[in-house]
Parts: structure tokens; C-alpha cells; sequence
């Protein structure tokens, strides 16, 4: 009689350990899967950034519609508004910018204000052209304020790009 | 067990001195998120400096090295996601201003990579041991308790110390109005050329930016604020109200600031201090619904300082 109630004595201490021992691996390991899918998903975010910037870095690298200088970048666009080239004329800004420029140069040219648009800029063309002491290359910018904003940008192969006019 | 409680209180109170000591530095001088090779290490050095000539027992050259190391390493990737904080909104990063891609592209992806897992304002980062644990293989718990608990109950001085670091850059980053008016500045994504603020402050190192003794001698002292949570929120309210981003500039989103002043090259600013300061440049481009030139405002770069100059001088101390 004894030996019976020690054995289910023992028999149920040994299953609430069983028990008590799955449950708590079961939350520590689910615990653990917690953090491993963390760390994985971490990881895979670190490659998505580092392969987004690679893409970027190698569009800059492939987009040669510019010049090796700012005054050539500006020279190009100011032909291709005026050839009626909107298109070509909003490849000469940073990729972030085209669409905006495409749309606005349009816009205008149905107001039959691109004149009116582009005066200021061949002014401004003349002046950087005839100033040999502008530099081209600081810190990759070149900003030019007057008479109206001019801003450019280098890329990484070479070629000014215009952020804003 | 008295020792224990006795020593964390002190070293609680010890930290919350040498963050008195940054928030000075902060509301006086000039600063943002900045390079963590050059600027961090450069603020944090000055913020250990300024500590020194106020408190004791000094912090030696060996535990501000602990400290500098720490500052660096809070941008181990992709721990920056987490260093925004809009105190208006109280929100973390959102993805907004980052160039041409859509805000819930840019924040959706990261949440969607991250086990659901949106950033988490630096407000939250600062003290959320749970997720900072989970950026284990990216540097792991650098909370602010975590550095407590080294120095009070591990007495692990180098930990703490390097912990401290991770700390003080978060500050450091609340003085930056990218930071703080959710203005997403990576460079080489989505097209966005990144904080031209930041830029400019790369150029500030350990060794060309030293203002801790000119601004004790001047008169200013430490600010003294009840706790850590305190600090960031004070910084973050600081470059908020008081400064623009790159693409933050007279975004209906933000009240503040105002231009009170303006000629034909410069639109100015008033800070919560009174410091008067050039807030943006006053430009011309063309509007292509007037079908002329308007005048526009804008921050400038690194070529053209005149603005960020000012940012910088008022940000950083």
C-alpha cells in the first residue's frame, strides 16, 4: 500500500516536471524564436538598405545625360527647352526631380511662358561662362543665387546634375 | 545590499549630471545628427569636458574614451532607425521627406523587416530593453537603465561608461531638426541627398571643436533636469520649434518656427533664448502655376554655410 501511493507519489512529481519542464522550455524556445526571427528580420533590413543603395549608387553611375561641369550641364538644358525637348532637358536633374521638371516644363510651354522661364537662366549662363575664377568642384555642390536660384549637384561619375532652378 | 542601493542612487544622480552637463552644451552651442566618425565624437568629448570643469569626481581620460567609443557605436546599422524623435507628434521615424520614394513605402518596408516591429521614437529607444535586445548583433541593450545597472550593480565602470555613449548620442541627435521634424535624410536613398545640416557639421572634430572652457567662462552652467527622459524631450522641443530641416521649411505640419524678419537674401529667426539668428536664405524659383520667379527658402549646403553656420553656433552648445 505504501509502495503504491509512494509510487504515485513520485509517478505524479515526475509528470509535473515533465510538464512544468515542457511548458517552460516551450516558452523559453518560443522566446528564443522571438529573437532569432528579430535578428533575422534585422539582418534582411540591413541588406535591403545596403542593396538599395548599391542600386542607387549604380543609376548615378549610369546616367551620363550632363555635363563635366556645372556651365556644360546648364548650357545642355537651356538647348534642350529650347528645342521644345522637355523630356531631355528634365534628364539634366537629379532623378528625384525629373518627373516634377517634366511636368512643370510642359505646363509651361502650354502657357507659352518658357521665354519668360528661360531669360534669367541664359543670363546667368553668359555670366558663369564669361567668370573664369568659378570653381566647379567644391564639396560636390555649385549654387548659383542670382538673379535666380541655381543649384547642382555632382554625381559620383562625374556629371553635374541640377537639383533646383 | 545598502551598498548596492546607496551606489546606484549616486551613480543615478552621476549620470544625470554629466547629461546636465550635455543639455547645456546643447541648448547653447550648436549641433544635430551628425557624423559619427567626426561630430559625435567631437560633441561627446566637449560634453565630458564641460562635466569636468563643474562636478567631481572628474571622469578620466580613460572612462571619456569608454564614453566617446559608445557614441560612435549608436549608429551601428540600422540602429538610426531609431534615433527620431518628433516631439510634437511624439513620433519615431515615419519615412517622410525621404525623396522621391512614398513615405509609406519607406516605413512600411522597414516595419514590414523588423517582425512587425515599427521604430520606435528615441524617447522610447532610450529606455526599451526589449527591443534594443532584439538588435543584439547590432549592438545590443544600450539603454539608459542598462548603464545603470553596470555601474550600480555589476560595478562594470567600462560598460556603463560606454553605454553612457550610446546615450549621449541619442541626445545629441535630438538637437538635430532632421531628427526631430521627421525629415528622413539618407543619403543614396530614395534619392534624398541626405541633411545638408549634417554636412556641414561633419567638418567638426575632437580636435577643432573645443568650446567647453570659453563657455564656462562665459557664464554658462549646466542645466539640471529631474530625469533623462527630461533631457531628450527638452533638446528635441529645442530644435523643433526653433529650426528648420532641409525639407521641413515652412511645412504646415510644424507651427514653428517663424520667420519674423526678412530682407533679400536672408529670412531670420528668434530662438526660445532670444538669439537672433539667419533662419533660411530667401531665394528665386520659378512657380509653374504663377508662370514666374517667387521667392523661396531654403537652408543652403556646406558650400554656402552662411544658415547652417548659425544652426550650427546655436544647436551645438
Amino acid at each position: 500500500m505504501f509502495l503504491r501511493i509512494a509510487r504515485s507519489f513520485v509517478f505524479i512529481i515526475i509528470s509535473v516536471v515533465i510538464l512544468g519542464g515542457g511548458f517552460f522550455a516551450g516558452i523559453y524556445s518560443y522566446d528564443y524564436y522571438w529573437q532569432w526571427q528579430n535578428r533575422q528580420d534585422l539582418r534582411n533590413l540591413v541588406k535591403s538598405y545596403e542593396q538599395a543603395r548599391k542600386n542607387e549608387e549604380a543609376r548615378k553611375m549610369a546616367d551620363t545625360f550632363g555635363g563635366k561641369t556645372p556651365q556644360e550641364t546648364l548650357q545642355m538644358f537651356i538647348e534642350a527647352v529650347e528645342a521644345g525637348d522637355y523630356e531631355l532637358a528634365s534628364k539634366y536633374f537629379v532623378e528625384s526631380k525629373r518627373e516634377e521638371w517634366r511636368n512643370s516644363l510642359n505646363s509651361t510651354a502650354k502657357a507659352n511662358k518658357i521665354d519668360n522661364f528661360l531669360q534669367p537662366i541664359k543670363l546667368i549662363n553668359k555670366n558663369i561662362n564669361n567668370n573664369k575664377d568659378i570653381p566647379t568642384n567644391i564639396n560636390n555642390y555649385y549654387t548659383i543665387r542670382e538673379p535666380i536660384l541655381v543649384e547642382f549637384i555632382l554625381y559620383p561619375n562625374g556629371i553635374w546634375k541640377l537639383t533646383e532652378i | 545590499m545598502q551598498f548596492i542601493v546607496k551606489n546606484k542612487i549616486f551613480l543615478y544622480l552621476f549620470f544625470l549630471a554629466v547629461l546636465t552637463s550635455l543639455s547645456f552644451l546643447y541648448f547653447f552651442n550648436s549641433s544635430n545628427a551628425y557624423e559619427d566618425k567626426t561630430t559625435h565624437p567631437a560633441i561627446t568629448d566637449e560634453i565630458v569636458d564641460f562635466y569636468n570643469l563643474f562636478y567631481e569626481p572628474r571622469i578620466t581620460d580613460e572612462q571619456k574614451e569608454w564614453i566617446v567609443q559608445g557614441s560612435k557605436d549608436e549608429d551601428i546599422y540600422p540602429r538610426w532607425m531609431n534615433h527620431y524623435y518628433d516631439p510634437i507628434y511624439n513620433a519615431g521615424w515615419q519615412g517622410e521627406q525621404s525623396g522621391y520614394l512614398p513615405d509609406w513605402f519607406v516605413e512600411g518596408g522597414a516595419r514590414a523587416l523588423v517582425a512587425d516591429k515599427k521604430p520606435v521614437s528615441s524617447l522610447d529607444w532610450m529606455r526599451n530593453q526589449e527591443l534594443q535586445t532584439s538588435y543584439k548583433e547590432f549592438g545590443g541593450n544600450r539603454t539608459w537603465d542598462r548603464a545603470i545597472y553596470e555601474m550600480a550593480v555589476k560595478n562594470n565602470e567600462r560598460e556603463a561608461y560606454y553605454t553612457l555613449g550610446f546615450i549621449l548620442h541619442l541626445m545629441e541627435d535630438a538637437t538635430v531638426p532632421d531628427h526631430t521634424r521627421n525629415d528622413s535624410h539618407a543619403p543614396g536613398i530614395g534619392g534624398d541627398e541626405g541633411s545638408p545640416y549634417e554636412q556641414y557639421a561633419d567638418q567638426f572634430t575632437r580636435e577643432n571643436f573645443n568650446v567647453a572652457t570659453d563657455l564656462r567662462n562665459a557664464g554658462y552652467k549646466p542645466m539640471e533636469k529631474n530625469t533623462i527622459d527630461y533631457y531628450l524631450h527638452s533638446l528635441a522641443l529645442y530644435s523643433n520649434k526653433n529650426f528648420f530641416s532641409k525639407d521641413t521649411v515652412l511645412d504646415g505640419k510644424y507651427e514653428n518656427p517663424k520667420i519674423i524678419k526678412e530682407d533679400s537674401n536672408y529670412g531670420y529667426g528668434i530662438d526660445s533664448f532670444n538669439n537672433k539668428f539667419k533662419l533660411v536664405f530667401v531665394d528665386k524659383q520659378w512657380d509653374d502655376i504663377k508662370y514666374q520667379y517667387v521667392n523661396i527658402y531654403r537652408l543652403g549646403n556646406k558650400n554656402e554655410p552662411v544658415v547652417l553656420s548659425d544652426y550650427f553656433t546655436l544647436l551645438s552648445r
